[in-house]
């Protein structure tokens, strides 16, 4: 059974501060990538697997693939860091039963109908409609960026947040 | 040999503008060379928006680009549109390996500038103060 040490929410997905930082930080041998489109995108998978530290193996997983796997073998073993670019895809695989004790977000991202907090994250509407259920869920979710910033609590950071719904 | 390579500098913040001005300093302006500083919280893909516009700018044009931090998002764009575009990426971007590339880039093939940046970029890390001790 892989030891899951850090669940990330990121939609620049293996980037800068995750190679430079959040691997050791986790000390992952591992990264898994739960994505969709990626999974199916055979370019796009070889150049996140190609940007990862040498002594890291990524594996790139479907959600439904992601579940599957987990009931079959636990990931098999290693020190695995998961990623996902969004909210929604990581509360999809929630929903499967997929253990989340605790979230990171680091990221995600920009554009119209974004929200911007103190923490340096934006949310939507949508988001803060799923981050409730993960919540609900029993999910202990904070946001940190980087790992010298302070962490934020999400329920706290997205209470104050005001959608006109 | 090359008359017609851009050089793209491809950096986490402006480091890439600034190290162009600092080469400046050293060895004078470069010609067809094009920076993208991906600011804090930009989408990556802006960032490669950005980079797209030039590219089809200087369409034809072979590009060569150098970025700072390998398994970055500048790298990683730069990754995904070489697959669209004549480009060459080579990573760990310093002073040394830009006013080598600049210098050499009108002589020599873009294969051989990927080398000439690669062992500039070997050879230029020492350690000063035991060179310094070895000498006296």
């Amino acid at each position: 059974m892989a030891e899951i040490s850090l669940i990330r929410i990121d939609f620049r997905l293996i980037h800068g501060q995750v190679v430079t930082k959040w691997v050791k930080q986790a000390n992952a041998n591992r990264i898994i990538i739960v994505n969709d489109m990626l999974a199916k995108d055979e370019f796009l998978a070889s150049v996140y697997k190609m940007a990862a530290p040498s002594n890291v193996k990524v594996d790139i997983f479907t959600i439904e693939e992601s579940s599957q796997r987990w009931k079959e073998n636990a990931f098999g073993d290693g020190k695995v860091l998961l990623l996902f670019k969004n909210v929604e895809d990581c509360h999809a695989l929630l929903m499967k039963e997929f253990p989340m004790p605790i979230i990171q977000i680091g990221g995600l991202g920009g554009g119209s109908g974004r929200v911007s907090t103190p923490s340096g994250i934006t949310f939507d509407a949508k988001d803060v409609k799923l981050l409730r259920e993960m919540m609900e869920k029993g999910c202990e979710m904070y946001i940190q960026v980087v790992p010298t910033q302070q962490k934020y609590e999400v329920d706290k950071v997205i209470d104050k947040l005001d959608f006109h719904e | 040999m090359e008359k017609d390579l851009c050089i793209f500098v491809c950096t986490h913040g402006r480091f890439g503008e600034e190290l162009i001005k600092s080469a400046e300093m050293i060895a004078g302006k470069s010609e067809n060379v094009y920076s993208f500083s991906l600011l804090p919280g930009m989408p990556p893909e802006e960032y490669k928006e950005m980079m797209e516009a030039a590219l089809q700018k200087e369409a034809g044009k072979k590009v060569l680009c150098l970025v700072d931090l390998f398994g970055g998002t500048p790298c990683t764009t730069c990754a995904i549109l070489s697959q669209r575009y004549d480009m060459q990426v080579i990573s760990g971007l310093n002073l040394a390996m830009y006013i080598e590339i600049t210098s050499q880039k009108d002589h020599h093939s873009r294969e051989e500038l990927i080398d000439v940046g690669l062992s500039i970029l070997q050879s230029s890390g020492k350690d000063v103060i035991k060179l310094l001790k070895n000498l006296s």
